[in-house]
Formats: structure tokens, C-alpha cells, sequence
């Protein structure tokens, strides 16, 4: 049993909007571990669309990204390339 | 022949068709929800029993979903759904609120409700303030489940009624059946929206965008809907009543007997070729199409594509609508037009910030200059389907010339990078332009020369002619496809087409209606792009046509100072030649 974290800055035009909320938890779903997302002091379930939209994460802000269990590291490493990648959003 | 128009209201024209029948009003049930405690023991089996109804919640949507799979309709148009229904948050929270505060599950589950949608309100994307609408509906329906109550919906109702609501879930619509309901008039909708789209597969007369109907309108109302106008009329008198009764007769017999123009080609007697092409938004309608006689498809949007979804269309999924389309329809040619969403439209990945006024904004190719990488992967997607029959790509909204070369650049470049990575793709593929703009008529000289084919598309070419906003009440009367400003337009297109040597066709509700197609064809447009069942008569009518009787019509009406009098004149001209054909059409214009 692991627990990683992981800080990184949404860097989409868009910020953590739906589509990029539902890419996310998409990703996240396929990992055992429990997964989720922090900003300020507020913190969603990685795995649920609903919670993660609600953190009206903006572009440039900073969240960490959490995960605990089994398969954490490689969760947290593929989520944060997720964000990076600016949730293969088109520019 | 001139009808009073008593209490007539227009809307937008979905579904084309007549029917007369009584009014099945769906009223959205309030649900009272119960509130009460339960105490400390009883809270597992509470959970528990909230986590069946959304179980049970989702077998039935998923039932519903797999029912409507052959039909090949709105399967995705659930998705948004789904993911709500699937959603941890919601099933956690309101377990949340019935272990902690002893809630039942109802409750439980109508405060999580409460508590997104005020969430859900406070955002300031557009998108996802509608997305709240899905999260109320999954809810309901859970709740519903919960109270043991059947959820309302069209199965209740009546056979030969006339379904009139706010709008049609999904659900709902997969419970229209063609006879059981004999049409439909919604206050939402458009031209695109679903229940656009499942009416006009499944031949369902439907009128859309008529505001305040579910509280003007009383269940049992006698209705009449005319689907090919676009208006409902209520609490008819009977003589207005039969006066529809025989129309619709008149255009059902009309119809059978068009039918046999159906594969005879547009040809006029002194032998002037017209290609009849069918508009489409869906695969399911190219079997109609063809049955109608359709040469081929003129404009396949690919909108639907990218509506009502939370992410975009991968190229894979690209590929295999757009194959399904080049398929059906080979060994005809497909035009498809890449992506021209308004700005309200768009998936949340590609959606911009609001624009005051989208009309003016940010679409067409304007939006794929500016993301080009949602237009290289619908090209790559266009080009990879290609093999599949004949296509033809078009782009929406140009205003200049640099737009078609950035264009052709990209499409050159994808063609490059499939062929290198040995993908196959068909060896010629046709770009063309669509001219709706004012400026895209005016230089089509210019533009003629670097495209393979020119559409015009005449609904938002009349609106930005006319500066006429056809959805505004205080100036619709001014749209007016035969005003000289437009027929000169056209006229100038057509000139520069034939000087580039490529095909001019149209698309647009001009090209459909059969009191232009002389005008059109006399103007020089090659090839006319319309809703389907519009193809037999047009045929017909272009059959007993010549050439040189067309001319003589358009030389009088070029001289005829407004679009009042060339109307008149046309109008005049048409039912005297062909009284049989306009007399039961002209009345409703």
C-alpha cells in the first residue's frame, strides 16, 4: 500500500472543464488505487467527473494529484502526464 | 386560395408533413419527495436500497440505449447521461447524507441534487450549467425508481395524438413510434437537435421551437401541424380545419404520385441536366434519400458529430461515421462539410469564450484556422474514409481566399503524412467552398480558381445579404430568397464557376423549394442539395421545364425592382404552369 503525490499546474486554455474532467477520471477509473485531486484546501474524487469539475480549477492553477493503493505511482505518473498534455486538448 | 391565419405559430420546420389531431400534452409530474428518518439499524438497508434503484436505473436506461442500437439513432446522445449515472459522486453523497443524518434514500438523494445544481449554477461555463439539466434527469429517474412510480413518457399516450412538450428526453424519444404519435411540436429544439432528427427518420410530421406551448395548450386541442412551414395551428375552425384535411390529402396523393419522378433524372426538355441531391444529417436517411431519387448527397453536416457530447470525436470514430456515409451512398458522391459549430454549440474541449454576437464569430473554417488541430484530425479522418466511395469536402463560412489555401495546405500536408505512414487513400478527393457569405459571392472569381466545386448556401447567404435575422419576428418578413440582391449574387457565382470550369450546385432551402428551380436553373446552378421528399416534384416540374422558357422567366424577373414584385411574378408564372403542383402549396406560404 502506497501514497504518492504529485503537484502540477492545470495549463489548458480551458481549465478543468468537463471534457477534461471526464478524460481524467476516464484514466483514473482504470487504476485499483483510490485517487484524487487537491486545491485550497478542497479535494474531489479523482475518479468522478462531478467532484473533479466542482474544483473550478482554472488554467494556471496548482493541484496535487493523489493516489493510494497497489498501483499509485503508476497512476499518479500517467494522470499528471494527463494534465501536462493539457488533456489532449487542441489548441 | 388564401387562409385566415387565425392563432398560428411559427416555429422551426423539423419534420416536414401535415397532421390534425388532438393534443397529448406532457406535463413533467412534480415529484413530491418524501422526508423522513429512519433510525440507526435501519441505515445499511436504506444504502442498499439506494444503490439498487441506481442500479435498476441503469439496466433501464442501458435497455432502453441497446433497443434503439438498430436503429442506429441517439445510442450516443446518452452518454452524457450515463456518466452521471455512473458518476461515484452522487451515490456517495447521498449515502453520505442517509449514514450521517439518518435520512431516507429519496431525500438523501434529492439534497445531493440541491447541492450540484447550485454547484452547477455558480459556474461560469455555459456548458456546464446545461450539464446540470442531465444530472436532474438521471436523478429523477433514480428517484422515480426509488418511489416506485413509472416515469412519465410517451408510452401513456394515446394512439394518433399530437405530443406537445417543453422537450423530449432521450428516453422518450425512443418511445415515438410513426402511428402512434402523429406528430410532434416541442417549445426546444433546432434545425440539429434530436428530436429533430428522430422525427424526420422515423417520417413523424414535427414542428420545433414554438415557446410557451405545454401551458397555452389544453390535452384534447385540436392541432394542426404543418411540418413543411414550420407553424401549429390551434383551436382551428373547422373550416381552417378542412382546409388542412385536404391538403394534407392533396400532398399525400402528391407524394405517391411523385414517386414515379423518383428515379427519372432533372433533365429539361431541350436537355439541360440538373443534379438532385439529398441534404442529410444522418446515415439512416440515405435509404430515404435514394428512394427519393437522390443523386447523391449534397451537404452531410458533421455537427451531430460533435453535439450534445463532453469530449470530441476521435479520429477513429470520425472515420467509421464517415465511412458509414460514402458507403450508403456509393456510388453517388458525398459532400461533407467540415465542422461549423456557433460558438453555443461545441463540445466543452473546444469551446471558446461567449461571443456577443456568434453569427459574426468564430465558425466555419474561421474556427479551424484557429484550432487546426480539431480540422487536421477531421481531414486525416475524411481522407483516411475516402476509400470507402466518392467524397467531397467542404468548408463552411469562407470570407477570402487565404482561407482556402490555408485549407488546402492542411489537407495536402495530412494527405502527405497518411500516404508516407502507407494508409490508403483515394486518389482524388474534391475541396470545395461553400458561398454564404456577401464577400465569398463577391470575389468568387478569385476563389473559383482554387477550389474543385462551389455550394451556395443560401440560408445564412440571404441573412447576411439581407442583414435580415430570420428568427427575429420584426424583420422575418423581409428574408426573402428572391430579392434581386440574391439573385444577382447567384447569378455572379455561377459566372465565375463556369469561367474556373467547375460545377456550382446549392444548397440552402432555395434549392428545395420548387417555385425557384426555374429561376436556378436559368441562373446556371448545376446541382440543387435538399431535403429529400422535395426531390420528386422537383424533378417533375424541371422535366416539363426548358431551358429557354426558364430564361425568359428569369430576364422579366431581373427586371423587376423589389422582391415583392418578383415573387408575385414568379409565383403567377409557376401556378400557371404547373396549377396542379401549386395550387395546395402556395397557400401556406
Amino acid at each position: 500500500m502506497s501514497r504518492i503525490e504529485a503537484e502540477v499546474q492545470i495549463q489548458n486554455e480551458l481549465g478543468l472543464h468537463l471534457r477534461a474532467a471526464a478524460a481524467f477520471a476516464k484514466l483514473a477509473e482504470g487504476y485499483r488505487c483510490e485517487v484524487s485531486m487537491r486545491r485550497d484546501g478542497l479535494c474531489a474524487n479523482g475518479k468522478s467527473i462531478i467532484s473533479l469539475v466542482t474544483l473550478a480549477a482554472s488554467k494556471g492553477t496548482r493541484v496535487v494529484v493523489v493516489a493510494e493503493g497497489d498501483d499509485a505511482s503508476e497512476a499518479v505518473s500517467a494522470l499528471t502526464e494527463l494534465i501536462e498534455r493539457k488533456f489532449g486538448e487542441s489548441t | 386560395m388564401k387562409l385566415a391565419r387565425i392563432a398560428e405559430r411559427r416555429g422551426i420546420p423539423a419534420s416536414p408533413g401535415i397532421a390534425i389531431g388532438p393534443a397529448f400534452v406532457l406535463r413533467r409530474e412534480r415529484l413530491v419527495i418524501p422526508e423522513y428518518r429512519i433510525s440507526a439499524d435501519q441505515v445499511n438497508a436504506e444504502v442498499k436500497r439506494l444503490e439498487r434503484a441506481f442500479r435498476d436505473t441503469r439496466e433501464r436506461l442501458e435497455a432502453i440505449r441497446e433497443g434503439m442500437k438498430d436503429t442506429g439513432l441517439v445510442a450516443d446522445i446518452f452518454d452524457a447521461q450515463f456518466l452521471f449515472l455512473k458518476d461515484p459522486t452522487l451515490l456517495e453523497h447521498a449515502s453520505r447524507n442517509i449514514r450521517s443524518e439518518c435520512l431516507n434514500a429519496e431525500w438523501a438523494l434529492q439534497l445531493e441534487l440541491r447541492r450540484l445544481e447550485m454547484l452547477f449554477e455558480s459556474m461560469s461555463d455555459a456548458y456546464i450549467r446545461e450539464r446540470s439539466s442531465d444530472v436532474a434527469f438521471v436523478v429523477r429517474r433514480v428517484l422515480q425508481c426509488l418511489m416506485g412510480r413509472e416515469p412519465e413518457g410517451l408510452r401513456n399516450a394515446p394512439i394518433g395524438v399530437i405530443v406537445v412538450a417543453e422537450d423530449l428526453s432521450t428516453a422518450e424519444l425512443a418511445q415515438l413510434t410513426k402511428g402512434h404519435v402523429l406528430a410532434v411540436v416541442t417549445e426546444g429544439g433546432s434545425r440539429t437537435s434530436h428530436v429533430t432528427i428522430v422525427a424526420r427518420s422515423l417520417e413523424i410530421p414535427a414542428v420545433v421551437g414554438l415557446p410557451d406551448l405545454v401551458q397555452s395548450i389544453a390535452d384534447g386541442t385540436t392541432l394542426i401541424v404543418d411540418g413543411h412551414a414550420g407553424c401549429l395551428i390551434d383551436d382551428a375552425e373547422d373550416a381552417t380545419i378542412a382546409e388542412f384535411e385536404k391538403r394534407r390529402l392533396y400532398i399525400e396523393a402528391l407524394d405517391r404520385q411523385l414517386l414515379r419522378y423518383a428515379d427519372l433524372p432533372a433533365e429539361t426538355r431541350d436537355g439541360v441536366r440538373i443534379r438532385t441531391l439529398a441534404n442529410v444529417e444522418q446515415p439512416l436517411e440515405i435509404p430515404h434519400a435514394l428512394e427519393y431519387g437522390a443523386e447523391g448527397i449534397g451537404l452531410y453536416r458533421t455537427e451531430f458529430l460533435f453535439m450534445n457530447r463532453v469530449d470530441l470525436p476521435d479520429e477513429d470514430e470520425q472515420v467509421d461515421a464517415y465511412m458509414e456515409i460514402l458507403g450508403a451512398v456509393a456510388p453517388y458522391s458525398a459532400v461533407i462539410r467540415t465542422l461549423d459549430l456557433g460558438g453555443d454549440k461545441l463540445p466543452i474541449g473546444i469551446r471558446g469564450g461567449d461571443e456577443p454576437n456568434p453569427a459574426l464569430g468564430l465558425r466555419g473554417v474561421r474556427m479551424s484556422m484557429s484550432r487546426p488541430a480539431i480540422f487536421r484530425v477531421q481531414l486525416r479522418a475524411l481522407l483516411r474514409a475516402s476509400v470507402a466511395g466518392n467524397l467531397k469536402i467542404l468548408l463552411p463560412m469562407v470570407a477570402s481566399s487565404s482561407e482556402v489555401d490555408f485549407a488546402r495546405q492542411v489537407l495536402s500536408e495530412v494527405r502527405e503524412d497518411l500516404e508516407r505512414a502507407g494508409e490508403p487513400v483515394a486518389s482524388r478527393v474534391e475541396l470545395g467552398i461553400m458561398v454564404e457569405t456577401p464577400a465569398a459571392a463577391l470575389i468568387a472569381d478569385i476563389l473559383a480558381p482554387r477550389v474543385d466545386f462551389i455550394s451556395i448556401g443560401t440560408n445564412d447567404l440571404l441573412q447576411y445579404t439581407l442583414a435580415v435575422d430570420r428568427g427575429n419576428e420584426h424583420v422575418s418578413y423581409l428574408y426573402e430568397p428572391l430579392h434581386p440582391a440574391n439573385l444577382r449574387l447567384i447569378r455572379s457565382v455561377c459566372q465565375a464557376g463556369r469561367r474556373a470550369g467547375i460545377e456550382v450546385g446549392m444548397c440552402g432551402e432555395m434549392a428545395g423549394d420548387p417555385l425557384h428551380c426555374w429561376i436556378l436553373t436559368a441562373l446556371g446552378v448545376g446541382q440543387l442539395s435538399m431535403a429529400p421528399f422535395s426531390i420528386p416534384l422537383l424533378k417533375k416540374i424541371l422535366r416539363e421545364t426548358s431551358l429557354s422558357e426558364a430564361r425568359v422567366l428569369l430576364e422579366e424577373v431581373l427586371r423587376l425592382p423589389s422582391a415583392a414584385e418578383i415573387r408575385a411574378h414568379v409565383e403567377e408564372h409557376m401556378l400557371r404552369r404547373f396549377p396542379a403542383e401549386f395550387e395546395g402549396m402556395l397557400p401556406s406560404r
